[in-house]
């Protein structure tokens, strides 16, 4: 049970003048329960393959499957109402007059026998009380509460994955921690990808890491593998920040220590190496 | 500072300020009795969860808004006062967060130009403002070229040289880097860090990043539009409920400083890069 993005390749306006590749022999597997975080610099392509993996467009190369069956083929409606798709500043798409009812429009609009049910338990899901947030209106929640509501949205459809463009983007502390709650509670039913630029939001409790740069994976695999590739990552994508001061305080004394993003672990390295404390 | 006798205060001044978005001052405020003074050569971090008042708060200093009650004086100078406006504009330039909204120009050089065209600024004067501006974000060499083709960070520079080319003392930054990968937002702080410490521009950044603060001469916390703090960046950074309170979270850089230091490390508490903190262990 996985979405599966094998060899693909996308190019916007393909066959024409301005054709522009920004996707190009990209695997991707993303497991129910799993965490799969996507990396790149501006402009890698992690956008195009969110919209790829959700059928909003279809690669020119290679294939999208949802649990064995392929994206582009008849089932394509059907498949895509099991991969949510959160886009960046969803809050701005918003219109209903109460928070509950605007996470009720999905499963209203999937027929849901009870949509409100369906609603208020996805609110619950995400941290926010449906009795004291369902009969706000969206427009004046803070940004860390707009952003789990959006979330909740695309929950209450019951997506089997649900795909996270820049989620943390542009809010603050209490409203990054929201949002990675949330992440976290939708891994109990759905396989979920993060694009961000913050490496160290997600890296932690992900299972899997993909770093795009011009359109190619530029690394695939695990956390701690990326930790000790760090010299094959592409400008623009940063490993974290304690993983990074272990890494160039191994380069000062000449040692060669094993990265970590826990920062117990780094200072235990980081003293040994600098002889302990004068 | 030193300032003549006689002359106008300088700097970017609120005095008493509040500023309420609904007519009459009904309804909540979103700034509440704001008094602080932005100085030429100083970069003044502007913290605060969403919604605290920190865009109100930047829109204010060229008369985007005007306080409902209290003053703002940019140089002496009212930009509350329409004959003004102008003036208090061309001293004070705005960043928003994504360039995308500010670039008007098809090349490069257009966009940089397009302010001081607008002050009626002579061609070969302009030639050097543009020049000159973008020698400072360093974009030399980019004149030609078509702003859709840069990167995110390339593009926050250039509205950064646009609003340089307008020559203005004091710049107000809203969160410029909120849109940007790790290696643009590094490039637009060390800008703006050399804008205000290198250049003596007057530099407000509006940010949600702590290692935006730790470079910062002061920092003013907003919590709900009241200033719960102004002071020392070292004095909020060690202070974990007024950083909870100010919307930032000490990074895991921070943990790990926190750590050194009680095994008894000489780590500063405005090291939270990788390299100042291995620096501080180093010398």
């Amino acid at each position: 049970m996985a979405l599966i993005v094998e060899d693909a390749g996308f190019a916007y306006n393909a066959g024409r003048g301005f054709e522009h590749r920004a996707l190009e022999g990209v695997d991707m597997t993303v497991e129910r329960g799993g965490l799969t975080v996507v990396l790149g610099p501006t402009g890698s392509g992690k956008s195009t393959l969110l919209r790829l993996a959700c059928g909003l467009v279809d690669a020119t190369e290679g294939r999208v499957t949802i649990d064995g069956q392929e994206m582009s083929s008849a089932a394509r409606r059907r498949l895509r109402g099991r991969v949510g798709m959160v886009f960046q500043n969803p809050e701005s798409q918003f219109f209903a007059a109460s928070v509950l009812e605007d996470v009720a429009f999905g499963p209203v609009n999937l027929g849901a026998a009870h949509p409100h049910d369906e609603a208020r338990a996805a609110l619950t899901a995400v941290g926010l009380d449906p009795d004291e947030f369902g009969f706000r209106t969206p427009f004046e929640l803070s940004g860390g509460e707009a952003r789990r509501a959006a979330v909740a949205g695309v929950l209450a459809m019951r997506p089997d994955y649900l795909l996270l463009d820049e989620p943390t983007a542009g809010l603050d502390a209490r409203g990054r921690a929201a949002v990675r709650e949330a992440v976290a509670a939708a891994r109990s039913s759905a396989g979920v990808v993060v694009v961000t630029h913050e490496a160290s939001e997600f890296m932690a409790s992900a299972d899997r890491v993909l770093v795009l740069s011009g359109g190619s994976l530029a690394f695939s695999g695990t956390p701690a593998e990326m930790l000790s590739a760090s010299a094959s990552l592409p400008a623009g994508v940063r490993l974290p920040d304690v993983a990074r001061a272990v890494l160039l305080a191994g380069e000062r004394w000449g040692a060669n220590p094993r990265a970590t993003l826990d920062p117990r672990e780094a200072a235990r390295i980081l003293t040994a190496m600098a002889g302990g404390p004068r | 500072m030193a300032q003549g006798a006689g002359t106008a205060v300088s700097g970017v001044a609120f005095e008493d300020v509040s500023f309420s978005y609904s007519a009459g001052g009904a309804g909540r405020s979103a700034l509440c009795d704001i008094t602080l003074t932005l100085s030429s050569g100083e970069l003044l971090a502007v913290v605060g969860a969403n919604g605290s008042g920190k865009s109100t708060l930047a829109r204010l200093c060229n008369g985007l808004l005007v306080a409902s009650s209290g003053v703002v004086r940019v140089d002496g100078l009212d930009p509350a006062d329409p004959d003004l406006t102008w003036d208090v504009r061309s001293r004070v330039a705005m960043v928003f967060q994504d360039p995308d909204n500010q670039i008007v120009g098809t090349v490069v050089e257009d966009d940089v130009a397009f302010g001081p065209e607008n002050l009626g600024v002579p061609a070969d004067e302009i030639r050097r403002r543009v020049d000159a501006a973008l020698a400072a974000v360093g974009l030399a060499g980019f004149e030609r070229r078509e702003p859709h083709l840069l990167s995110d960070g390339q593009k926050q520079r250039l509205a950064m040289a646009s609003a340089l080319a307008m020559e203005p003392a004091y710049l107000v930054l809203d969160e410029p880097c909120a849109m940007l990968d790790p290696e643009g937002r590094a490039d637009v702080l060390a800008l703006a860090d050399a804008l205000a410490h290198e250049r003596g521009h007057g530099v407000l950044l509006v940010t949600h990043d702590i290692a935006d603060v730790a470079v910062a001469d002061r920092v003013a916390v907003l919590d709900r539009g009241v200033l719960s703090f102004l002071g020392d960046p070292e004095d909020l950074l060690s202070d974990d409920a007024a950083l909870t309170a100010a919307g930032l979270e000490m990074p895991s850089i921070g943990v790990l400083a926190a750590l050194l230091r009680e095994s008894g490390f000489d780590v500063p508490r405005r090291a939270l890069t990788p390299e100042a903190l291995v620096g501080a262990l180093w010398h």
